[in-house]
Order: structure tokens, then C-alpha cells, then sequence
């Protein structure tokens, strides 16, 4: 009876199938059934786009001036009309657009990667965490964009200096969250088993811990990008961005701040390509935070 | 005949509240204090307790998950407490642990297959081809099909992750494992199919399990010995039979009368104890138990029991049995 | 006399595997002053059947798709959300696993008290805070008027879970839904709170439904139960019938898994397998891919619950083999 009782339970164990299911998969359908996230993606897909197809979009030059064609309003010859220097404006918003994701781009990478790597040490050894968790409230005690114009100002105005003023400002924040959910994940019993079956710090950190930490950072890096693109604009507005003629929405906006009452489209339109692209990045965000990290939705 | 694993005097500490630089911990949370007792090789000891009780505490320090302010780890006559980082990782393979919670214990962004295999990398024990068909064997052990191997662990109910557990803790062979809840958070169904399959390992490779739980049914069950721990302490130790024909601890005798028996014809009605588990920050002096105690004597809230032992083999830490 | 009356109750939930009967057939009856202890396994439906008749299920994704719960001639599925709330507190209360969850930590479980008071009585502050304390009292906590002023996070589980048995009790419910209300806590506590709903039932005359896992807490408990698989009703009976003459293989099962404290055995007894997944049920008997006593007219016919003995019934093809056996 005991040797046919244990078989037939091995039978049926063996029978129980467990479920087929990808775990990606399943995070993909999920986003891709969310509203808000597929909204922000054709969005950003636009802007992206239009990024990159700037010299189909418009073959002008945006630095070429054309005096005869000062401030001529939008219209079938000049979709977004042309400035005080008769530049054809879409020219410069679409080129603008390249630069402002060039530079969010950038910073997104840097911050991914410093990001994780201070926030990872501070959160995993608990004797780095005192010391770099101090430097970091430090930096984060200066408003975001006062520190950004003051790191700009003081390094001087280029494309690549706006970069790291911008990585300078935000990679505290992003070490904080990526330390937050590490401390987290340290936490789970499958890392206390890993240090029981002898692995090290390193394999434990990236088999373990960082691949169940990065879902707080995806969320945090689509806002990261908004946050960039916006201070970047903001200091290029106040003459601290990529050095004139260079076409930036900020440059833009600062420029056609003067003929706001004459030509209002100057300001307008490169402010509201700024608006589409943050509210772009928040919903796609949103939609990326809800799917891959319930938790912080609850929260909030 | 020595013991494999022996402990003695172990203390664990926790600083309660935030520590920073410029901060004292505002308290000492008394988890663990002073507990000592042998595994046997081969042997099974229970070791049961009500919540902040500090038995999970003592079986993470006895792997070192945890690092105790006093005492000492022997295994196998060595104090792995004194061991060096490396020394220490390699030692690991004989020393291994099983979790209560199956959904918390797998790294869901591994295969089952990565995941037990993994102690067999670290070790640098086995060539790829020969940890592939160590996996597949301890899956067909523990009761999975070779092509769950593939899988990822929310593909699976908690008894079937359970024995994913158990398969990863066996990948090398260890001597000893520690069984921390393995069956409390299992569906009635599951727990006795997992804790037979704990018995039979333990008969088949000669495994000693120190095996942490809260149900004294479960525990009976599979335990050769058992301590019961309160507050920190261990307040009795003896072989099963002994334990629950004649506790001698009050808290031992409450704890076996609180359970309740599938027997409806027995039913009792008054509580064995009355009161709250008091608080392991602010323990009671004396005896700890004293509080909610229904021998309690004068000299309970002034002396901390002696450690006695009324009968071979069996300990217990109570004023009512004096030494000598 | 019958408190509360279910009949037919069919619970569906719409998921992304389609729609699921969480709740399948189940019916039951509560006099005052019964204990009727519904026991079953994760997916078993039996919270889900306590929380339709709490009117409590989200909908969606959770719809009624057929039955009736009648409370004092009323059909509560019929009831809207404002006749609900006036059942839930003087007419059902119910405490939940989780007491910390239950309460709201920004408020004193004194002020959480009284608001309970004050939704459905008119009466002053004095009166509802004298009416906080009584309950306080009653339920067994120490200095009540002190604790007033404590908030949740300041007391142990054991001491919230007295205080939801104090809210849940504090309009003088004709019936109390305890879902699994010792789960969480430690066993010397666990019996303390077992012992005081008894008392309760004893004094206040209510009629109470317990859910649990635990049969130990059944036998301790009920005097009839019911046994619930996937949805299903699988037995029900008076609890000394059910614990003695088990007939369904499930019952059997469960209760043959359970390590005793009094007996010796060298190995426990298993159900087999695993429990099913809602969305991908067995045809025929639920149970029937773990069953030892399986024929093959159990894959295809769902088995009715049909009466064994007198006031025991079970929904197994082969019960009467079974119960002579």
C-alpha cells in the first residue's frame, strides 16, 4: 500500500504542470493594454521621429537667414512661419528637437550608469552608505535647476558641459531610488540563500540584486528624461545652453521672447514641442510604473 | 560520538532605531541570549516558538546570514565564527537552508535550472555538462519534471517552489540543513507531501535538519529533539516523546494545550495562559515567562532561571526545577 | 429559525483567462447562536463567499451570476449599496486575517470605534465613547478608557484583533463573519481570541461564520461545517460527524495530513498533486486528479451534494461506498 500510495503521488505531482507563462511577455501586453503608456509612446515617437527625419522635414538649413522673410506667419510656404532673421522656424524646431534628445539621451546613459553604481555600493554595503548618502543629500539640498545653472555657469556654455551640469544635478536622484530598491531586494530570501550557497558580493549584486532593482530605475529614467530635456530648455532660455545660432527649443524661446506681441508663433511653438515631450515621457512613465512597479503607484 | 553542529552561548543584539553617525541606537533588542544546544549528525531538532521569539534569528546566525554578537558555531568541531571570509564561503557547501516563504525565496529572473545550480558554480564543484544532469536529478528527486527545468519560478505553486528550494539546498550535498518554516506558508495539502519529502532526503543522504517552526504538530512530527525558545532563550529541551508526554516548562505545557486538536469531542474552554507576548526590546526581568506564568513565584521576577536538567537528556530553564 | 440563508450562490470573476466561477453552487443556513465553521484551501471560494454576502466584492471584476443571501427575509443581493450599509455593522460584522491592515493607522482606535457608533446611532459623544469602552472591555483589553487614545501601530496583533472584534461587535451584529481571524497570530493567543468569540456567541446569542484552514480550529469551534474545494461545497455536517465519519476523499485527506500532537507516525498521510488553478479547472469532480478512490465516471460527471447520513451530506460519486465502508 505505501510503495502504490507513494507512486501514485508521484504521478500526480508529475502531471501537475505548471503554468506556461513568459514573464516578459506578460509585462509587454500589459504595457501595451495601458493607455496612458501607449499615448506617451506615439507621442515620443513623433517627436523622436521628427528628430530624426529633420533634414526630409526640412530641407533648409536652420541657420539660413532669409532678411527678405522676417516674421512671416505660419503658412502653406512656412508651416511654423519664420523668425526675426527670417529662419524658417520648423527648421529649427525639428533640429531643436535633435539636440534637446541628444542631450536627454546623454543624460539618461550617464545617470543609468552612475546612478546604479552609487546607489548600488550605498545600498548594498552598508559601510559606503553613510558617507555617500551625505554627499548626495548635500547636492540634492540645492534646487534642481539653481544648481544646474550654477554647475553651467560655471563650467561655460557647451552641449557637453550642459550634459554633465545636468548628470551632476540628477544622479543623486537617481542613486537614492536604485539604493532604495536594493536595500529591498537585499532583503529578499533568495539573496540570503545566494550567501548561503557561497556566492561573493559581486555575482550576488548582478545576478541577484540589480536585475530585481531596475524596475524603480526604468521609471525613474522616462522622468529623468522629461526632467532633462525641460532644465535644459530653462537654461538655454536664460543664455546658459548650447552656444546661438545653435537651434535649441530654449534658444528658441529666448530669442522670441521679444516679439512675443508681433510674432507670438516664435515662442509658441518650440514651447508647446516642450510640452508634448514631457507630457510624452510622464504618461509613458506612468504607464511604465504602474506595469513594472505596482508598489510605488499605491503609494502615491 | 561529537556532535556536528554546536552551539553554545549564542547572542544576538540588535540596535533598534536609527544608527547614523552622529546617532546612538536608541535600544537593544535582546533577539537571541544565550542559547546553546548540539545537532547530532543525521538528527532532526525542533525548535518552536511564538513570534519574536528569536528562532529565526538563531537559525540565520547558525550559516552566519547573521552575524552574532557572542558565542560559538562549531561544525564539525571547527568555530565557523572565526573562520575568514573565504574559508567561511567555502564551508558553505555543507551547511544549507531552506525558506518559509517559496515565492520570496527564488530570484524570479532565474530559470529553475539557473537557480539550483547555482551553489554548483560557485563551488566551481562540476563541468557544465555534469551540473546539467545534477540538476535534472535533484528535480526528479524532490518531485519535478526535468522540462520545468526551463522555467521561471512564478510558473509554479508554492509546494512545487518549495521543492525548488529543497533542490537547490541538495545541489551539494550539504550535512546539515536549516528548515526555517518550510511548510507555514503551504496550503494544508502541500505541507504534508513536503514534509514527508524532507524525511525521506534526511533518510536517504543522512542529512541533520534543525527545523524552525511555529506548529508544534509539524514539528513533533519530524523532530528527534526539540527546544522550545521564549523571548530569546530556550526554556526547554528533550527528546519529542519526553516534550510532549511531560513538559515541564509551564510555557511548554501552554504551548502544547493551545493547540487545537482536530478532535471536536475534546474541546476546551479556557485559555492555557492569558496576556500578551511581552515586548524582546524591554524583556521582563527574571524569568521572562514570569509575566504570564501560572506558577509564578516571588523569586521568577527577581533571578533569571538556571539551565537544569531533571532527567538525562532533558533541559529546562524554570524555578520550579532547582538545580541539585 | 434561520439568521441567514444562502442558496445557489454563484460567484464570477472576469480575468484575462475569461470568466471563473470563484464560487460555484454554494448554499447554507445560520441559526442564531451557531457556529458554522467553513473550512478549504487557498481557492477553496471560501473568503469570496464571505465577502458576497458582505456585499464587499469589487464589481467589477466580480459579478453575481446567480443565487440568493437572504438576511432576515431580505435578499441581500437585491439590496443597493445604501440598504448594504445599513446591514453591514448592526446587522453582519465581520473581522478580517490582517487586523493591522483592517484599522487605519492615522486614527486612535478609540475615534475608529466611535465613528462605528456614530454611522448607525444617534447618540452623543459621551455615550459613544462610554459604549467604546464597555466594548473594549468585553473584548478583554486591560485599562479600555486608556486605550482609547492609542493608535493601531501602539498595540500587538493580538490586542488589534480584540479591537476589530470590538468594532466589528460594537452595533450588536445578529450575525459575525470571522475570515480566518487567528491566522496571523501566535497560538497561546490564537485560543485566547477562540475563547472569547465563544464567550461572545454565548452572552450576545449572535450567530457566527468562521473560515479557516485550520481543522484543529474547527473542531474547536464549530458545531457544523462545511468543506469547501474550488469553488465547491464538497461536505458538509455536524462537527463531531465530520471529524469521525469523514466521507468525502478531500475531508479524509485533510484530516489525515494533519501531523497530531497524540499520535505517532512515521510518515503522514498526502493528498497528491496540486491545488487546480481557477481558470483551468478538472471536468467532471473537481477533486477528481487527486483522488485515490477515482473511477472513470469522475471525470465526467460533476457529483451533486446529496445527503450520506442523516444532516450529512458530501458530492462524491462513490459516498455511499464510502460511508459504508
Amino acid at each position: 500500500m505505501a510503495d502504490s500510495a507513494v507512486a501514485f503521488d508521484e504521478a500526480v505531482a508529475a502531471a501537475a504542470e505548471p503554468e506556461r507563462r513568459s514573464a516578459r511577455w506578460d509585462t509587454l501586453r500589459r504595457l501595451w493594454r495601458h493607455r496612458s503608456f501607449k499615448f506617451g509612446l506615439a507621442l515620443f515617437a513623433i517627436i523622436v521621429a521628427a528628430a530624426v527625419l529633420a533634414p526630409w522635414i526640412s530641407p533648409v538649413s536652420p541657420n539660413k537667414l532669409q532678411m527678405r522673410l522676417r516674421f512671416e506667419p505660419p503658412s502653406w510656404d512656412h508651416p511654423f512661419g519664420t523668425d526675426n532673421l527670417g529662419r524658417s522656424q520648423l527648421a529649427r524646431v525639428v533640429y531643436g528637437a535633435q539636440l534637446s534628445l541628444f542631450i536627454g539621451t546623454m543624460v539618461v546613459l550617464v545617470n543609468a550608469v552612475f546612478g546604479t553604481l552609487i546607489g548600488a555600493l550605498a545600498g548594498y554595503f552598508k559601510q559606503l552608505d553613510n558617507a555617500l548618502m551625505r554627499i548626495n543629500d548635500a547636492i540634492m539640498a540645492f534646487p534642481a535647476v539653481l544648481l544646474a545653472i550654477g554647475v553651467a555657469a560655471v563650467l561655460g556654455r557647451s552641449t557637453p558641459n550642459m550634459i554633465l551640469a545636468l548628470s551632476i544635478v540628477y544622479i543623486p536622484r537617481t542613486a537614492r531610488i536604485v539604493r532604495s530598491s536594493v536595500i529591498v531586494v537585499s532583503q529578499m530570501e533568495y539573496v540570503q540563500a545566494a550567501v548561503a550557497a557561497g556566492a561573493g558580493h559581486w555575482r550576488i549584486l548582478r545576478r541577484h540584486i540589480l536585475p530585481n532593482s531596475m524596475a524603480p530605475l526604468l521609471v525613474q529614467l522616462s522622468f529623468l528624461f522629461a526632467y532633462a530635456v525641460l532644465t535644459e530648455a530653462t537654461l538655454s532660455f536664460l543664455g546658459l545652453g548650447a552656444e546661438p545660432p545653435a537651434p535649441t527649443w530654449g534658444n528658441i524661446m529666448s530669442e522670441g521672447r521679444q516679439y512675443m506681441r508681433e510674432a507670438p508663433w516664435i515662442i509658441t511653438i518650440p514651447g508647446a514641442a516642450l510640452a508634448i515631450t514631457v507630457m510624452a515621457l510622464n504618461l509613458l512613465g506612468d504607464g511604465l510604473r504602474d506595469v513594472l512597479d505596482p508598489r510605488l503607484k499605491i503609494q502615491q | 560520538m561529537s556532535a556536528l553542529v554546536e552551539v553554545d552561548g549564542l547572542t544576538k543584539h540588535f540596535a533598534v532605531g536609527e544608527s547614523g553617525l552622529l546617532r546612538r541606537p536608541r535600544g537593544l533588542l535582546r533577539a537571541v541570549d544565550d542559547v546553546s544546544f548540539t545537532v547530532d549528525e543525521g538528527e532532526t531538532l525542533g525548535l518552536v516558538g511564538e513570534s519574536g521569539c528569536g528562532k529565526t534569528t538563531v537559525g540565520r546566525m547558525l550559516l552566519r546570514l547573521i552575524e552574532p554578537t557572542a558565542g560559538k558555531v562549531r561544525f564539525e568541531g571547527q568555530d565557523l565564527l572565526r573562520l575568514a571570509p573565504d574559508a567561511m564561503r567555502a564551508k558553505r557547501r555543507h551547511l544549507q537552508i531552506i525558506f518559509q516563504d517559496p515565492y520570496g525565496a527564488l530570484n524570479p529572473r532565474m530559470t529553475v535550472e539557473d537557480i539550483i545550480k547555482e551553489p554548483i558554480e560557485i563551488h566551481g564543484a562540476m563541468d557544465g555538462r555534469q551540473a546539467r544532469a545534477r540538476v535534472m536529478e535533484l528535480l526528479s528527486r524532490v518531485g519535478l519534471a526535468p522540462e520545468h527545468a526551463r522555467r521561471y519560478p512564478h510558473e509554479f505553486s508554492g509546494g512545487q517552489r518549495q521543492r525548488i528550494g529543497i533542490a537547490r539546498a541538495l545541489a551539494l550535498n550539504p550535512r546539515f540543513i536549516v528548515c526555517d518554516e518550510p511548510v507555514s506558508a503551504l496550503d494544508v495539502s502541500i505541507q504534508a507531501q513536503i514534509v514527508n519529502l524532507l524525511q525521506d532526503l534526511q533518510d536517504e543522504f543522512g542529512l541533520a535538519y534543525l527545523f524552525i517552526a511555529h506548529d508544534l504538530g509539524v514539528v513533533k512530527h519530524i523532530s528527534d529533539r526539540v527546544a522550545v525558545m521564549y523571548l530569546g532563550k530556550i526554556v526547554e529541551l528533550a527528546d519529542r516523546g519526553t516534550l510532549y508526554r511531560q513538559p515541564l516548562h509551564p510555557y511548554t505545557q501552554a504551548l502544547i494545550a493551545a493547540v487545537p486538536e482536530a478532535k471536536p469531542r475534546q474541546r476546551r474552554r479556557k485559555a492555557a495562559i492569558t496576556g500578551e507576548i511581552p515586548s524582546a526590546l524591554n524583556p521582563p526581568r527574571g524569568c521572562r515567562f514570569h509575566t504570564r506564568c501560572p506558577h509564578v513565584m516571588p523569586v521568577c521576577r527577581e533571578a533569571e532561571p538556571p539551565v537544569t536538567s531533571p532527567a538525562s537528556g532533558h533541559q529546562v530553564a524554570c524555578h520550579l526545577f532547582p538545580a541539585g | 429559525m434561520t439568521l441567514l440563508s444562502v442558496r445557489d450562490l454563484r460567484v464570477l470573476f472576469g480575468t484575462e483567462h475569461g470568466e471563473i466561477a470563484a464560487v460555484d453552487d454554494v448554499g447554507f443556513d445560520l441559526a442564531p447562536g451557531e457556529i458554522l465553521g467553513v473550512v478549504g484551501e487557498s481557492g477553496s471560494g471560501k473568503s469570496v463567499t464571505a465577502l458576497a454576502i458582505m456585499g464587499l466584492l469589487p464589481k467589477p471584476p466580480s459579478r453575481i451570476g446567480q443565487g440568493s443571501i437572504h438576511f432576515q427575509g431580505q435578499d441581500l443581493l437585491q439590496l443597493g449599496e445604501r440598504d448594504m450599509r445599513r446591514i453591514r455593522g448592526p446587522g453582519i460584522g465581520m473581522i478580517f486575517q490582517e487586523p493591522m491592515t483592517s484599522l487605519n493607522p492615522v486614527f486612535t482606535i478609540g475615534d475608529q470605534l466611535m465613528e462605528t457608533v456614530r454611522v448607525h446611532q444617534h447618540s452623543g459623544p459621551k455615550e459613544q465613547r462610554e459604549r467604546a469602552v464597555e466594548m473594549l472591555a468585553r473584548v478583554g483589553i486591560a485599562l479600555p478608557a486608556r486605550r482609547l487614545d492609542d493608535y493601531p501601530h501602539q498595540l500587538s496583533g493580538g490586542m488589534r484583533q480584540r479591537v476589530m472584534i470590538a468594532m466589528a461587535l460594537i452595533c450588536n451584529p445578529k450575525i459575525l463573519i470571522a475570515d480566518e481571524p487567528t491566522t496571523a497570530l501566535d497560538v497561546t493567543i490564537q485560543q485566547q481570541i477562540l475563547e472569547l468569540l465563544l464567550d461572545l456567541r454565548d452572552e450576545l446569542g449572535m450567530g457566527i461564520v468562521i473560515i479557516t484552514h485550520n481543522m484543529g480550529v474547527v473542531a474547536e469551534m464549530a458545531d457544523r461545517v462545511i468543506v469547501m474545494y474550488a469553488g465547491k461545497i464538497v461536505e458538509r455536517a455536524p462537527v463531531n460527524e465530520l471529524f469521525e465519519r469523514p466521507v468525502h476523499p478531500y475531508t479524509r485527506g485533510l484530516l489525515d495530513s494533519i501531523p497530531s500532537l497524540a499520535d505517532e507516525r512515521e510518515r503522514l498521510k498526502t493528498i497528491p498533486g496540486t491545488l487546480p488553478r481557477p481558470w483551468a479547472l478538472p471536468a467532471g469532480c473537481r477533486f477528481q486528479p487527486r483522488c485515490r478512490w477515482r473511477v472513470e465516471a469522475c471525470a465526467s460527471t460533476v457529483p451533486p451534494l446529496g445527503p450520506v447520513r442523516e444532516g450529512h451530506e458530501s458530492a462524491c460519486l462513490r459516498q455511499q461506498e464510502l460511508a459504508a465502508e
